[in-house]
């Protein structure tokens, strides 16, 4: 084709790539998209839409942080509002060794550096010691551990040791920290240890009342939810969620912390006196409702630290222990020991008391009336076995001769019982002993209350069964069991379930449950009550001399009592004869109309004599002469002891006889000094002094303490005798009892021995001339 | 822009000058589709890696910006550099090449002796300089050196010499001293940009077929003589639970990152990975990070943007205007494609974990600074290639003109 001359033929430009080249370069691409790329989408197309709930679950799993929040524990208080056991916020200090470092310096070889650090946790070592008050082997020996991350320095410290400890750490780098806990404080100390328990290490009830009530006291926890980094550090701005906790409630109990100190008192002063081997109880129980006023099982232990053994001479026996094994098991066995409440735990022959159920069973059967006579000879024979009086125990002279029901009792004669027992017969008696609730658990909110109660069925009852059974010697009760069954032959009749929680609050003080009385049944009839009252009355007979229960006796109040001295016969006989015994002693008051009853039982004393009535019935006397006129029990005028007192003579008797003699005039006693003999008393023997007075005894010294008088003119005459009192004075009025003081008869500020009568002057202004 | 050249002008751009000047005298654009899809990859890359950097910032450094404030200075003069660089001539590169070379293999050597950073000798550390990663420069070098020798001999890359033999022994000196660094993760991706290349060069295809089968039988050699590196690695592969807090440990962390997404993400800032759950967030694991928080759906728009910017790239390659501009930019673009692949392959468990960085996403200065100046190459040649285009499209116009005798419309369309 001829070119055109006005347009040249253009040149292509060169260069290009060509088509082959192209095609490779587009297929290759097609292939790496497709494939590669295709690939790729494929896969997170598995991961992230077909498995996202397994990976999303992983992931959540590792990143949730779960925190549980400690609910407060509820408090414990006493029947007047007073903190038996509460909660406090403290620090436990904890550190993790493998994250101790030291800074590398430039040219330092392994050895130096190692020194450094082993420098650095010593320092740090040495310092915290001094702020935790511990050993400093004690914690150099944790952190030196450099492969552990966790090890306790120290538990349950408070704020201020908390505080320095965490500056410190934060001051000079190292792994210490504090975690917050709380501690379960017990002000009173070894004090009511056996009905409240302790809490074990981790804050769990594990022990009495902690224990019973550990779900209610305990609360419950709260959660919160939040995120968390691979430290395990809240992961801050998250929104999180908290479901709060339920703090725990509080038990208000029916046990008062007066009565308890009272019966916890004698109770521990008896068992030292009488070198009392197996613990002594001492209980008060309102007789109509069941309600437990005090408790005490001696010795017990501080459940501030229930772990070590707290009667001096039982850990002086866990210090000789020998060797590392014995050592170990012996403190195993003593902690049980200490840690148990007897009252409920322990079987025991209930001995003489038991005769109280017997009595109850015969009246009330109408098999026997309480003029019924059977003649004592002072032995009685049944089938092979030959019983031997427990009068002959108490005198030489062998027989009872013939008694009534109200002499057999005050007599405390077998040999009259056994015949009562044969009168009543096998069935019988096991109906009243059913009815009494000897063969179920009292169901008092206690825990590890004894349900193997071991007693002879009606079947088993043989007739030397029953003969031994009648007298409190064939069956195995508990304390309490035998004070509940008591308190129904004395209230009218009327078996009361025990309790020691009156009510329950929740963690605000709001009211959630009541505990009224729970009355289980009628066991024996108003009049068959009354009428054993009365012949528990004679027992005490206000304290006159030849009475077997004259050792309770507190004058001005109408007291009826029991003793019993069990023999523990399935033990081995003593080397001298005889056998270990369980000396107890009941008493309830008013004895016409009863309120209270206090019961004390010492296990294995050791003194000349071991009666119930010797040894047992004082600390009754004791307990009475101090909560009777604090609880307001009524008094029985005839006996009420008014106007002047001629002060016996105690000097030279043991403290705990003195102190009964002196319940006996009406008189209330102060010891000053340790248990033994009284050396001095003031005021001295054949003062005469107002009613009510308070005698001092010496048990240590014969010289008076004394103490200066604070003045008293012009203030209100109840102030005034408050303010003598406090000083440890007595107080005589002249003139009315009310108004206004206007002369005291020793001068302010004289110094005078504690217990000198003060005579002050009141003026009733108000009073109609 | 530059006018309409004159015929007589064109005449003398025929005769190619033997030194070509730093700037192009003529150039067309930049391709805006190419230059658009990078700007939006860095601009996400760079909020991808606050997000994921700034907890880990925070904690190590207890500064938030310890990883993104450098990463965006860089960013922003890497882009100023990049623009420059799209100015420059690439054929002025093609001087340079061999000097490249002999500088890298320096470096290869001078690594060796630098102190470690993580164990390994891969930088060069200088005390207030940043890091340099010698396998970066060695990528590029190596892209310049074997399109230098493949468009130099490109009449006979069909030939086992040319094709296979000369290539592969520029590169060999690379690898020789790039593994005493057990840089493995350079090696392979050296060699996929390598055989990427070649296959875009001409090299005759029955060689690949050799190169795949001499390949397959070096995995297994590797793979049975059991070199404890690898097989951990492969064991990992199987069963990536198996001492989640040992050495599964990563992968484990990742793929729970990946799959907490669901289709749309716990929102961007709201992972919780990346609360020093997941090792190197910041690094080679971001885009676990990305999946976590922007989901299934994110991770699609993030493949499509590399899939948009490798199609780009590689249509550059096929409008270059000769076949060194052609290498130069299935070179630069096999390299992003490459690492792209790989680093998501790790992420989501398909291939076992080897240390590659998502290009634009990862943090680390130098090494974006790097990729930025190479996108400025890929830029260059891009400009060289709309001026081509050009051309060409004028001389159809000019021969559709002749051929019809007269001119349809008088003025050449703009």
């Amino acid at each position: 084709m001829p070119q055109k001359p006005a347009l040249s033929r253009p040149e292509r430009p060169e260069g290009g790539v060509p088509k082959n080249l192209r095609v490779r370069i587009w297929f290759m691409l097609g292939v790496f998209l497709l494939g590669g790329f295709g690939t790729l989408i494929f896969r997170l197309y598995s991961l992230q839409i077909r498995d996202f709930e397994t990976y999303r679950s992983r992931a959540a799993a590792q990143q949730l942080k779960d925190t549980s929040i400690k609910p407060a524990r509820g408090e414990i208080y006493d029947s007047e509002g007073r903190v038996l056991a509460r909660s406090t916020i403290v620090w436990d200090i904890t550190a993790d060794p493998s994250q101790f470092s030291v800074k590398p310096v430039e040219g330092e070889d392994e050895d130096a550096a190692g020194r450094r650090l082993l420098y650095q946790i010593q320092a740090v070592s040495g310092e915290l010691a001094e702020l935790l008050g511990i050993e400093y082997n004690e914690v150099y020996d944790k952190l030196s551990d450099t492969d552990s991350q966790y090890k306790v320095l120290a538990r349950r410290v408070d704020k201020p040791v908390a505080d320095a400890v965490k500056e410190y750490a934060a001051t000079v780098g190292a792994p210490v920290s504090a975690v917050q806990t709380t501690r379960r404080d017990y002000p009173y100390g070894a004090f009511m240890a056996s009905v409240l328990g302790f809490c074990d290490a981790d804050g769990a009830g594990f022990y009495g009342l902690e224990k019973y009530y550990d779900e209610l006291l305990a609360g419950t926890p709260g959660r919160t939810l939040s995120l968390r980094n691979a430290l395990g550090n809240e992961v801050a701005g998250e929104e999180e969620r908290t479901y709060p906790q339920v703090d725990g409630g509080r038990l208000v109990l029916t046990l008062n912390v007066d009565v308890q100190a009272a019966a916890e008192k004698y109770l521990e002063a008896a068992i030292k006196t009488h070198n009392v081997e197996q613990r002594g109880i001492a209980i008060v129980m309102d007789v109509n409702t069941g309600a437990v006023l005090a408790l005490a099982v001696k010795p017990d232990f501080d459940p501030n630290d229930p772990y070590a053994i707290y009667d001096p001479s039982l850990a002086a026996r866990l210090e000789e222990a020998e060797s590392g094994e014995e050592y170990t098991q012996l403190q195993g066995q003593l902690r049980e020991l200490q840690w148990k409440n007897k009252a409920i735990t322990d079987l025991y022959f209930p001995g003489s008391v038991f005769k109280l159920i017997t009595t109850a069973a015969a009246l009330d059967s109408g098999v026997c009336a309480a003029d019924t006579h059977f003649n004592c000879s002072g032995h009685f024979q049944v089938l092979d076995r030959e019983y031997s009086c427990a009068g002959t125990l108490t005198r030489s002279t062998t027989a009872h001769g013939w008694q009534d029901m109200a002499l057999g009792l005050r007599n405390s004669c077998n040999s009259y019982y056994i015949q009562v027992g044969q009168a009543l017969g096998a069935q019988r008696f096991f109906d009243y002993f059913n009815a009494f609730g000897f063969t179920e658990p009292t169901g008092i909110d206690l825990p590890s209350e004894q349900r193997g109660i071991l007693y002879y069925s009606a079947e088993n009852l043989r007739p030397v069964e029953l003969a031994s059974s009648s007298f409190g010697q064939a069956q195995k009760v508990t304390p309490l069991q035998m004070l509940t069954a008591a308190c129904a032959v004395v209230n009218g009749g009327y078996l009361v379930q025990p309790h020691v929680v009156s009510r329950i609050e929740d963690a605000d003080g709001n009211v959630m449950q009541e505990f009224a009385p729970v009355v289980k049944r009628q066991v024996i009839s108003e009049e068959v009550s009354a009428a054993i009252r009365g012949m528990m009355e004679g027992i005490v007979d206000n304290g006159a001399d030849g009475a077997p229960g004259r050792n309770a006796y507190v004058a001005g109040y109408n007291i009826g009592g029991k003793s019993g001295t069990s023999e523990k016969l399935d033990e081995p006989e003593l080397e001298g004869g005889g056998y270990r015994v369980a000396s107890s002693f009941l008493g309830v008051l008013p004895a016409n109309d009863p309120q209270i009853a206090v019961f004390v039982i010492l296990d294995e004393p050791n003194s000349g004599e071991n009666y119930g009535s010797l040894v047992s019935a004082p600390v009754v006397g004791n307990i009475i002469s101090e909560i009777a006129p604090y609880l307001g029990i009524e008094t029985d005028p005839a006996t009420l002891v008014t106007g002047s007192v001629k002060v016996p003579k105690v000097t030279e008797s043991e403290w705990s006889m003195a102190q009964v003699e002196l319940n006996k005039y009406g008189l209330y006693h102060r010891l000053v000094g340790g248990s033994g003999n009284v050396l001095h008393q003031y005021p001295t023997a054949g003062e005469e002094v107002p009613a009510g007075c308070t005698v001092y005894l010496y048990t240590e010294t014969e010289e008076d303490t004394l103490t200066p008088v604070p003045g008293v003119v012009g203030r209100d005459a109840g102030f005034a005798v408050q303010m003598l009192s406090a000083s440890s004075l007595n107080v005589r009025f002249v003139g009315p009892q009310t108004g206004t003081v206007t002369a005291q008869s020793i001068a302010e500020g004289a110094e005078v021995p504690l217990g000198t009568v003060v005579t002050l002057t009141v003026v009733d202004e108000t009073a109609p001339e | 822009m530059a006018q309409p050249q004159p015929a007589a002008v064109r005449g003398t751009m025929r005769a190619k000058p033997r030194r070509p000047a730093f700037f192009y005298r003529h150039m067309g654009r930049v391709s805006p589709g190419v230059a658009g899809t990078l700007m939006i990859l860095l601009a996400f890359g760079l909020v991808m890696l606050f997000s994921a950097s700034y907890a880990t910032g925070y904690y190590r450094f207890g500064d938030s910006y310890h990883y993104i404030l450098p990463q965006a200075c860089y960013a922003l003069v890497g882009t100023a550099v990049m623009f420059f660089v799209s100015f420059v001539d690439y054929h002025w590169l093609r001087r340079w090449a061999w000097a490249l070379y002999l500088v890298t293999l320096l470096l290869l050597v001078v690594v060796l002796f630098m102190e470690p950073i993580h164990g390994h000798r891969r930088w060069i550390n200088i005390k207030h300089l940043p890091t340099v990663q010698v396998s970066e420069i060695a990528k590029f070098s190596m892209i310049l050196t074997v399109a230098h020798l493949m468009d130099k001999h490109r009449a006979r890359t069909r030939s086992f010499l040319y094709g296979v033999v000369m290539p592969v022994a520029a590169v060999l000196p690379f690898w020789i001293l790039i593994l005493p660094e057990t840089h493995y993760s350079a090696i392979i991706l050296t060699i996929c940009i390598l055989a990427t290349m070649m296959w875009a060069g001409g090299t005759g295809i029955g060689w690949f077929g050799l190169g795949i089968g001499g390949l397959g039988a070096a995995v297994a050699v590797v793979l049975a003589t059991g070199q404890d590196y690898v097989d951990q690695r492969f064991a990992i592969l199987r069963d990536p639970f198996a001492d989640v807090l040992g050495s599964t440990m990563q992968t484990a962390q990742s793929l729970y990152a990946v799959g907490s997404g669901g289709w749309f993400g716990l929102g961007i800032g709201n992972g919780m990975q990346k609360h020093l759950w997941l090792p190197e967030a910041t690094n080679d694991f971001i885009f676990s990070i990305l999946c976590e928080e922007l989901g299934f759906v994110g991770a699609m728009v993030c493949i499509l943007l590399f899939g948009a910017l490798i199609l780009q790239g590689i249509l550059i390659a096929v409008r270059a205007p000769d076949r060194f501009g052609m290498l130069l930019a299935v070179g630069i673009t096999a390299q992003i494609g490459w690492q792209v692949l790989f680093n998501i392959a790790v992420v989501t468990n398909t291939v076992p974990n080897t240390g590659i960085s998502l290009p634009f996403f990862s943090s680390g200065g130098t090494s974006l600074l790097m990729l930025l100046a190479q996108m400025g190459v890929l830029f260059s040649v891009s400009r060289a290639g709309n001026e081509y285009q050009e051309r060409l499209r004028r001389f159809a116009q000019q021969e559709r003109e002749r051929q019809g005798q007269e001119p349809p419309g008088g003025r050449p369309k703009g």
